[in-house]
This record gives C-alpha cells, structure tokens and sequence, in this order.
C-alpha cells in the first residue's frame, strides 16, 4: 500500500521535469531564427500553405498562449504532422517503436548477461592479469565511435568474409516479414512458426546487436567492477568471512547483492537512453526504427518530426528512469516508502 | 603467511614505491607506474596536440587539393592512407582533421566547464529559489540523452563549425555544473568559510578563492572525460550532416564520405578517420582515468 | 593447554608508501574460561593482530613471521578449507561499527541462520529456533519480529548484540570482541559488557577483549596486554596492571584518566603515536617516555618478567632485573 503512494509521489514528481522538457522544446522551436511556421510547413509549402501554419500554430498570439496550446495539443498525442508524409508525427513514430525497441533490448540483454559476472570476475581478481584486459578492452571498448565500429563490422564480416546479410534493414531482401501479431519480428516469427523469417531476422539483426553491444559492454563492466571493488571493502564482508562462510557465499550473497543495486540504476539508465534509438547505428544498418526516422526528418527540413522524436525520446528515458528507480525502490530495503 | 623471499620481493617493491612517492607529486608517478594505461593515455594526448599544432605542416598534401587522376587509390608510397572519391589524400585530410576535431572539443569543453562551474558555484552556494529553479532547468536539459539532444539543436541552428561548438558546449554544461554544485554544498558548511565570513571577505571572493579551487578536483575529471564525450558527439553530429560543413576535413564527415566506398571494399577513407578518432578518444579516456585515480582518496593506502 | 597461543607474530603491510609493520613480535595467550583484553590506542596493532588470528589479513598486509596456535593447530599454514572450518566454529569475532558490519540488504534472520547451517548442517526450522534462543539469551526484546528486520532498522547496541550472536552461534573455543563498546552509550555500554561477563560464564570459553578504553578493561578481564605501536608493552593480571603498573606508558595511560571525584589538570601524554611508516629505532615509547635513557634510543626491549608475575617490556627493569633488584 505504501509502495502505492510512494509510486504515485514519483509519477508526480515526474511532472515538473516533463514541464520544463516541453518548455525547453518549445523555447529552442521558437528561438530559432526565421519563420517557425516555415519550417514546419516544408520547404516546398506554398504562401497559403506558410499562412495556413502560422494560424494553426497561433504565431500572431502572445507566447504563453502559444506553449498552452503546444501543451494541449502534447496532452492530446498530437506532436504535429509531416509535411512530408502529412501523417501525423505520433503514429509514424510508434510504427517505427518495435523495430528500435526490438534491437535494442536483445542488445542489452546480451550486454547485461556478459558484462555483469566479467566486471564482477575482474573486481574479484583485481590486480590480476584477467582483470587489467578487462580494464583495457573496457577502456578501448568505450572509446570506439560506434558508428565506426558498425562500419568495421559491415566490412569484415559482410564485404570480407561474407558470413552477415547486408545491412538493408530487418528483413533480407528478398523474404517477407513475419505476419504481424506484436510488431517484434523475433516475437512474430516464433508465433507463426515462421522458420524462414526467423532465420532472416535473427541473421539481419546479428551485426547491429553485435555493434551496440560493444558499445554497451563496456560500461557495465565497468561500472559492476567498480561497484563490487567498493562493496567488497565494506565491512560486512569482512564479517561475513569471519562467520566461516565460503567465499563463493560471500560474492553472491553479501558482495553481489549489494553491488548490483547501483547498477542497476546505471543500466536502467543506458536503457532508457538507448531506447530513445540509437540514431547512429540504425542509420549505417538502414534499421527501420526511430532513430532513423529521425535522420530522415533532419535531411528532409522535416522540423515537426525533428521536434516530435526529441521530445518523445526524453519521454522515454524519463519514464524508464522512473521505472528503475521504483525497481531500486523494491530492491534495496533501506530506501522508505 | 609469506616466504622469506616473497617478503623480500614485496619490501623492495614497496621500499621503491616509497621512495618514488615522496619525491615531488610522489602520488602521480606513483599512480602512472602502477597503471602503465594512464602513461599511455598522457602519450596520447600530447602526441594529439602536437599533430594539431602541427597538423599543416606535417601533411604532405594540401588536405583540400583535388587530384581527380587519382581517386579513390588505395594506400601506397605516395598516399599512406589512400585517397577519397575526390582525389585528395586521406593521410593529409586526417591530419587536417585533428586540429578541427580537438579545437571543437577543447573550446566545446572549456565553455561548458567555465559556465558549468560558475553556474554550480552561485547555485551551491546560494541555494534557495535561484537554486531550486536552475535544477529544475538543468534537470531538464538531462532528460534529454546526451546526443539526441545535441542533434535536436543542431538540427535547429544549423550546421557549421560555430553551431557545432555552441551546441556541445550547452549539452556538456549540466555536468559539470551538478558536480560543482555538490562540492560547494559540502564544502560551504565548513570552518573555514565561517572563519572568511567573520572576517568579512566579500561573498564573491569566498566563492572565487577559496570554495570554486577546493571543489575543483573532481570538475577537472569530469573535464578530461568530457573531452572524450565531445569528440564523440562533434564527429556523430557531424556523421549525420550536421556538423563540420564540407569540404572541411573532419573524421566525422570523413568517415561517412567513406561509408558507400566501404561497402565496395575500399576501405581505407572511413577505417583510417575513425581510427585517428579512436585513438584520440582512447587518449583522453586515459588520461581522465588516470586523473581521477590521482584524485581519489581511495589510492592513497 | 591454552585455546589460543600467539607466539612472536609479525605483521607488515607493503604500501604504495612504504612498509607499515603493524604488528610486531607480538605473543600471548588465552585459557578457557578467561578473558584477556589488549589495551593500545588506534594504531597500536591491536586489531591487526586479531584479524591475524582470524585469517582475514588482507593485501597488502601479510602475516610475516610468527606463530598463531588455535586448539593447538598451527594455523597461518591453513589452507582455505580450513580456514572455513576453523571461522565461525572455532573462532568467532565481533567487529566494531555494528550497523556497517552485518549486510544491510539481508534480513538479520537470513544472516543468523546461515551460519549456523553452514557449520552444524542443521535445518532452517532448526537454525532458527537455535537463532532465537539466543537473541533472547543476550536481552533482545520481541526476538522473533527482530528476525525478520533489517539491520539499518535495529539501534547500534541491538546491532552488537546480533553480532555476538553471529558470533557465538556456533559455539566457538574463542570469542573476540573488537571494541565492542566504541561508539555506543555508557548504559548500553554497561549492559553489553554485563552480557559479554555472563557469556563467558556460563559458556566457558576464552575471551579476546580489544578495545582503547582501559574502563571497559576494568570491568571484564583477567588479564591485558598492553600494546603500543604494534609491540607488547606489557602484560599483567589486572589487579597488578591497575594496582601496580610497571612500563611509564601503562602509568601515563592510567594517569591521563580523568577522575570524576578530584579537581585535577589534565594529563595527557605528550607527543602522539608515531607513524606507523616511521617507527622510532628503539623502544617505539622513547619518544614520549619520561625516563627515556641511552639505550632506549637504540635497543628494542625484551619482556621480562617482574617478581608479581607481571612481563613488561622495558629497559627500567631489564637493567635493574640484570642487577638483581626491581626498581
């Protein structure tokens, strides 16, 4: 029952920073030198068509006037159209959702799954041979581009050695998606007993995952490491030796337990930020999801949908950094709700 | 327990470390001889900074020269690195680019770290409603992920070298200012900031000369690794078209100029930017670490 | 035969700032059913020398040189099974910071138990029960609700007393208690010691008492060992060692107690305890000693033992004793 309220304390707490990203989005719109109705109505609108925008975005107004509207029209999912497509922001993005959000989460999954018992072994082993690779391929690992790493990728394992597809998307070419049940081809693939598009999606997928998670791993190892070489300082493991427990014990019960909070707030952190779309990777795969939407948007003076894809990715890290805390809530029996 | 030579070995290993320790900055050499990395990472900013200074003399080509005759060649005597689709030689352009790519970060940097820290420092100190509504903003601001955003303003101002560094500058500005604005919390409960008070030195020198050079440390960490962030995000947004206008040479545009030759096996324009943009990543990646190991209190045993 | 017999123990720590020798030709010993404090101020070695028993020096410190007899079994050549035999079940300690010593994620019912499954292979119906027995053994009110808590939820001095329970549960030859009372208040301070008293009474094992406060040392030991810069000072029962210290740091210690019924200045001892990195050459006390001579300076002094059985460790008496006559 209080998990309830200290639950819908945070959500409230939630607004004024949801407040202050709108306002900021709506300030950098506004800032911008020119005629706002011009960007958003394309480059090849016509004088009615600039006229048309300027009324419906209510420039002749005073500026709060303008922000209540742009927080109305928030409020109602309404985050403008495309002038390209004259569909509305809102629905191209959430089409566009699965296939980000499907990259996205096996990647970190992975990530989760090697990078947390390697920072921990390298923390365990500190000073070890095993834990200064770990500490220099981690080192190495966040300071790859990681548009660049895609790249290397592409050319070893696709132009050199042939063994991935190329990079033309979630799909091979040539094979038809999954029908559709959850809009997550792995997921549909598997429901409909798809064999053939599963094999596609998994070998389509296999280089983008691979790329994002060399950009992941590296900070969860480091970031466990550091968390379990602190941990493993405390006092409490001392104590818990001095019982005559193994060490094996020790790690999972005592070192582990307490390490891994903070991290997972970090990793909660990475997902919410790599969901908002990993921009990069998707452009160099031609991985249909939102980040990529994005990029299309810029080069097409496509300002809404520039705006719309902001503003929703700060929704996003928002709500999964909300998520996590309230999962760290749970977790650590000291926080009081 | 320890052999009699084990115990030899460790003494000596510890007689030295002390020697080396009390000599002066006794705790950076230390440091740097027990983390050969950090040596490294020093090597390869300087080596970094020299390329940038020197970056036009060292290049045997003009970085802008066309030479259509010889497009897209792979590296030989005459071109290390190859050349691009234009003819120009890529070795010249990366060097070119160094100088580019490391201005935009530093002074990127340096913008946000001094408005950062002020910002900090007034809020720390002062608290109350300036405080409350500058987090709110600041808040905000890190909502956002850290290159979405900065794609989001540089989308809207343009590109170009200028917009490239206002906007790495507004998008590194919230880090810096959280992590002074912590030191000055803590460190403005202290005695010896009563003890300036009573002794009636003006707000803006406690804040100037005593509190902003004690909290420092942990802000000019934070700056290393900033560096690194901001080499990062400049040739991304730049990757992306919304940096570094063509044909200035930038390994962020350089990389993608080379992405459709990549795919058709010539290579050498893409591998040999992003390398150069590794490298000097890893370089401040290092230093920062090595930085922070010299700050911390936990090294000190 | 004593439970535990340190014989000429050395312990270094091999820093990035030169060699700390925390402990240095220390030896003691321990019978059953007594109880031994070591008295010294922070940095004395006192600890050290207890973790050393313990097995839980850690890098880099490394035990040196010496002896360490628990039940007879020389145990610095254990390897780590036996370590885990050995903890818990022959030894048990108690550290100081209570609330930072036990796992804060884990309820304290999770904590207690294991120790006990783990040593005596008993059930959780069983650990437990035995859990609560002594919860309520040692005065902790509601010992089931207190099973079922966190650590962060209890006070310090319920946190010490889950810790001698911890300790104790699996019924060890030798209990060592780590400043058991630093940091708590005096009433509770009182209890816990009272506690500590009937423990040992009834249980008939030996004590280990480490702690700076020679009050605590009043009220619970037979013997104590005094130690200063990771030496033996001195070793006395305690009638002796209060009645009639011998070494000029135990009698500057007991002088430098403030006494509640005179009107007195306070006397500390001058100077402060020397680096552990730069111990003095000599008798590590020359520095501060009043009676510092030549030979002080120079040679370290061995312990001998006075005509009241007490051993002391300085050249006052090692001279005179050459002589024939005790100052």
């Amino acid at each position: 029952m209080r998990l309830l309220f200290y639950v819908v304390r945070r959500l409230l707490m939630l607004i004024p920073v949801l407040i202050g990203v709108s306002m900021l989005t709506f300030i950098a719109a506004r800032m911008l030198p020119g005629n706002p109705a011009l960007l958003v109505a394309g480059p090849l609108a016509t004088d009615e068509d600039i006229a048309r925008m300027e009324a419906d975005m209510h420039l002749d107004r005073p500026i709060w006037e303008q922000y209540f509207n742009y927080l109305r029209d928030l409020s109602r999912g309404d985050l403008g159209r495309s002038w390209r497509t004259g569909l509305p922001v809102t629905t191209e993005l959430l089409r566009r959702f699965p296939a980000t959000f499907e990259l996205t989460t096996t990647a970190m999954f992975l990530a989760v799954l090697f990078g947390i018992p390697l920072g921990a072994m390298a923390a365990i082993k500190q000073g070890t041979r095993f834990d200064h690779l770990i500490r220099v391929l981690s080192v190495g690992g966040v300071s790859i581009p990681v548009f660049w790493s895609g790249l290397i990728l592409i050319f070893v394992f696709y132009y050199l050695l042939g063994w991935a597809p190329a990079p033309v998307g979630r799909m091979g070419l040539s094979v038809a998606a999954p029908t559709r049940v959850s809009g997550f081809y792995l997921l549909d693939s598997v429901i409909t007993g798809n064999w053939h598009a599963l094999g596609s999606v998994m070998s389509q997928m296999a280089l983008p995952v691979i790329t994002l998670v060399f950009a992941m791993l590296p900070s969860i190892i480091r970031v466990t490491r550091s968390s379990m070489l602190d941990v493993c300082r405390e006092d409490y493991v001392r104590t818990a030796l001095a019982t005559g427990l193994r060490r094996r014990t020790v790690i999972f019960q005592d070192a582990l337990r307490n390490a891994l909070l903070p991290v997972v707030t970090t990793i909660g952190g990475y997902y919410g930020y790599s969901l908002g779309g990993e921009v990069l990777v998707e452009q160099i795969f031609s991985w249909p999801g939102m980040g990529r939407y994005s990029i299309d948007a810029i080069y097409n003076l496509d300002y809404a949908a520039v705006q719309a894809f902001v503003m929703i990715v700060a929704i996003i890290y928002i709500t999964v950094y909300l998520v996590v805390d309230l999962l760290y809530a749970v977790l650590d029996p000291r926080v009081r709700y | 327990m320890v052999s009699a030579s084990e115990r030899a070995k460790l003494e000596e290993r510890s007689a030295r470390l002390q020697r080396l320790s009390r000599k002066r900055f006794g705790v950076v050499r230390v440091v740097f001889l027990q983390n050969p990395m950090s040596t490294v990472g020093v090597v390869l900013v300087v080596a970094l900074l020299l390329v940038a200074a020197l970056g036009p003399l060292m290049a045997p080509y003009d970085p802008n020269d066309t030479n259509p005759r010889v497009r897209m060649s792979p590296p030989s005597a005459s071109h290390p690195f190859g050349t691009d689709s234009y003819g120009r030689d890529v070795l010249s352009r990366v060097l070119a680019a160094a100088r580019v790519d490391l201005t935009i970060a530093v002074v990127a940097v340096s913008i946000s770290l001094v408005i950062g820290t002020t910002i900090g420092a007034l809020t720390g100190y002062f608290g109350g409603w300036l405080d409350m509504v500058v987090m709110r903003v600041l808040d905000a601001l890190q909502s956002f992920p850290q290159f979405i955003l900065a794609m989001g303003l540089a989308a809207a101002m343009g590109p170009g070298v200028r917009n490239l560094i206002i906007v790495i500058a507004i998008v590194m500005t919230p880090g810096s200012a959280r992590i002074m604005r912590s030191r000055i919390i803590s460190l403005r409960e202290m005695a010896f900031v009563d003890a300036a008070r009573i002794a009636r030195v003006p707000t803006w020198r406690i804040i100037s000369a005593h509190l902003v050079p004690n909290g420092i440390g942990p802000v000019i960490v934070h700056a290393a690794l900033a560096l690194s962030f901001a080499m990062l995000d400049a040739a991304g947004l730049s990757f992306i078209g919304l940096g570094v206008r063509p044909p200035q040479a930038e390994w962020g545009t350089m990389i993608s100029d080379g992405v459709g030759n990549l795919l058709a096996g010539e290579w050498w324009v893409s591998v040999f930017a992003g390398l150069a943009l590794f490298i000097s990543v890893l370089g401040f990646n290092l230093f920062g670490d090595g930085l922070r190991d010299i700050l911390d209190p936990r090294m000190r045993r | 035969m004593p439970v535990l017999k340190v014989s000429e123990l050395n312990v270094a720590f091999f820093t990035y700032y030169g060699v700390v020798r925390a402990v240095n030709g220390v030896s003691y010993d321990v019978s059953g059913n007594e109880t031994l404090g070591i008295v010294g101020e922070s940095g004395s070695g006192k600890s050290v020398s207890a973790l050393a028993i313990m097995g839980l020096v850690e890098p880099p410190g490394f035990v040196v040189d010496g002896k360490i007899e628990i039940e007879g079994q020389d145990v610095l050549g254990f390897t780590e099974e036996a370590w885990y035999q050995t903890r818990g079940s022959k030894v048990g300690m108690c550290f100081q910071n209570p609330m930072r010593a036990l796992n804060p994620v884990l309820r304290i019912g999770h904590q207690l138990t294991r120790v006990h499954r783990k040593h005596k292979h008993s059930g959780k119906a069983e650990a437990w029960r035995h859990a609560v027995e002594l919860l309520k053994a040692v005065n902790i009110p509601d010992a089931e609700q207190v099973m079922q808590r966190f650590p962060h939820q209890l006070s310090g001095g319920m946190c010490q007393r889950v810790m001698i329970v911890m300790a104790i549960s699996c019924d060890p030859a030798l209990l060592i208690l780590d400043e058991p009372t630093t940091g708590l208040d005096v009433t509770i301070q009182n209890q816990l010691l009272g506690l500590v008293r009937d423990l040992r009474e009834r249980g008939g094992s030996a004590q280990i008492i480490i702690t700076h406060d020679l009050g605590v040392i009043a009220k619970t030991c037979d013997r104590v060992v005094v130690m200063y810069a990771g030496h033996v000072m001195g070793e006395a029962e305690i009638s002796s060692l209060f009645g009639r210290p011998l070494h000029p740091y135990t009698k500057a210690l007991l002088e430098s107690i403030p006494q509640i019924d005179r009107k007195m200045d306070l006397r500390p001892i001058p100077g402060s305890v020397p680096e552990a990195l730069d111990l003095p050459s000599g008798c590590p006390f020359h520095p501060r000693c009043s009676h510092t001579m030549d030979v002080c300076r120079t040679e370290l002094p061995q312990l001998v033992v006075s005509d009241d059985g007490q051993k002391v460790a300085c050249h006052l008496y090692s001279r005179n004793e050459e002589r024939g006559d005790l100052a």
